[in-house]
């Protein structure tokens, strides 16, 4: 899911910087100073969860755990991203510098929207919870195929062929990015609610 | 709590390896061909990616290609950059994004394979002693030419293990020391910018 330097021509560079550089204030604006740990233990695990792979047949893929920062932390994902994905290109040289911006964007974005869509299933306690945690887990992964395929739209790859292959890949992915996903929220909705936004206050929660 | 994120951040650095995240592409010079060996790690090979060989100074495109099973590619050093004398860059696009690309420096080329003609003081000094059929053994034994292609033959041969582990060193995946240093600029960050929104203590 990491694109590499130079593939891309310098209009979806700059889109995808513009973008992130958005989505990033927004979510630097919205960060209150109680959650930071939170961020960063998160942008931890995302700058991890990279190195874990699933064998896929003759291929693989790794996890990217979009979906549970979007859970946990809304639209701080967008700097909790950035940050795992430039120390990634600059310590393990995945991706690059220039193409941050649209690999920032094509992971936190997914997971953002997933969040905000899924808030009302989240924010009920039980089986609802379950399955748009699950949802949560596996779209933004699913999101973020979509929108590195359309970032290649306009390679000699073309779209369609990045998309069947990037969806190939992550199938698997999907799955376990959805069970990851459900099992870390179930988890905390039970231990600390309060770290979970949408959690009722009934639950314990802090922030309705 | 706290332990089970000590677990989760330890159950991620169980060390696995990087598969899909990166290209890796490496070439060198054996007898008069150019091998490239493109692999996402040392047991994943690239197949079937397109590389395509370029001029590194000019940058027009000498030759195209795809790697095969092994994620082998091999070409005969073009003519073209014999003559210019400039390096050759080669491209690898393995699909889904991933690209990287490895220059060739001229100088590992010029004087391999194809034998060359002989240094113009070399070339006087067995003139006279060597009749013209250089390759003729009975005759004056072998020239200077024979000799530096089965040396470098041999040469190409003994290296070749020692290439590979300089390969598999250079694109091993990412260490224990990057991990963790990773971490800690993460959190080292989040330090920063918790001090700067801490609320002022009266």
């Amino acid at each position: 899911m990491h694109i590499s330097e130079g593939v891309l021509s310098p209009a979806i560079l700059g889109l995808g910087a513009v973008l992130t550089v958005g989505g990033t204030a927004l979510g630097l604006r919205r960060l209150d100073y109680d959650r930071l740990m939170t961020v960063a233990i998160l942008a931890a695990a995302f700058f991890v969860g990279s190195l874990i792979h699933i064998p896929i047949g003759p291929s693989s893929a790794h996890l990217i755990l979009n979906g549970l920062l979007g859970v946990i932390l809304g639209w701080a994902a967008f700097p909790a991203i950035l940050v795992a994905l430039m120390l990634q290109s600059v310590l393990f040289q995945y991706g690059g510098f220039t193409v941050l911006g649209v690999n920032a964007f094509n992971m936190a974005f997914p997971a953002v929207l997933c969040f905000l869509l899924l808030r009302p299933l989240l924010s009920r306690p039980g089986p609802m919870r379950t399955m748009g945690a699950f949802c949560c887990g596996a779209l933004s992964v699913a999101g973020a195929g979509l929108l590195t395929a359309l970032s290649l739209a306009y390679t000699n790859e073309g779209f369609l062929q990045a998309a069947r292959l990037l969806f190939l890949a992550h199938v698997p992915v999907m799955i376990v990015e959805g069970i990851v996903t459900t099992l870390t929220v179930s988890f905390l909705s039970r231990v600390r609610p309060e770290l979970l936004r949408f959690a009722s206050r009934s639950e314990g929660g802090i922030r309705a | 709590m706290r332990s089970f994120f000590l677990l989760l951040v330890f159950t991620f650095l169980i060390p696995a390896p990087a598969l899909a995240h990166r290209v890796n592409v490496f070439a060198y010079v054996e007898g008069g061909e150019i091998v490239v060996e493109c692999s996402y790690s040392k047991s994943k090979r690239v197949r079937h990616g397109a590389i395509t060989v370029q001029d590194a100074a000019g940058g027009e495109t000498l030759l195209q290609g795809t790697t095969d099973e092994e994620g082998l590619f091999r070409f005969l050093i073009p003519d073209q950059a014999r003559a210019s004398g400039s390096s050759l860059r080669i491209l690898l696009q393995a699909g889904e994004g991933h690209q990287n690309e490895w220059i060739v420096d001229a100088a590992e080329f010029m004087d391999a394979g194809v034998p060359r003609p002989l240094a113009p003081d070399a070339e006087a000094a067995t003139a006279v002693a060597m009749s013209p059929d250089r390759t003729d053994p009975d005759a004056a034994g072998l020239s200077r030419a024979d000799v530096a292609e089965v040396v470098n033959a041999v040469l190409d041969a003994k290296l070749a293990p020692i290439r590979r582990a300089l390969l598999e060193q250079s694109q091993s995946g990412p260490g224990m020391q990057e991990i963790i240093g990773g971490i800690g600029w993460i959190f080292g960050l989040v330090g920063i910018g918790a001090y700067f929104k801490s609320r002022p203590r009266v």
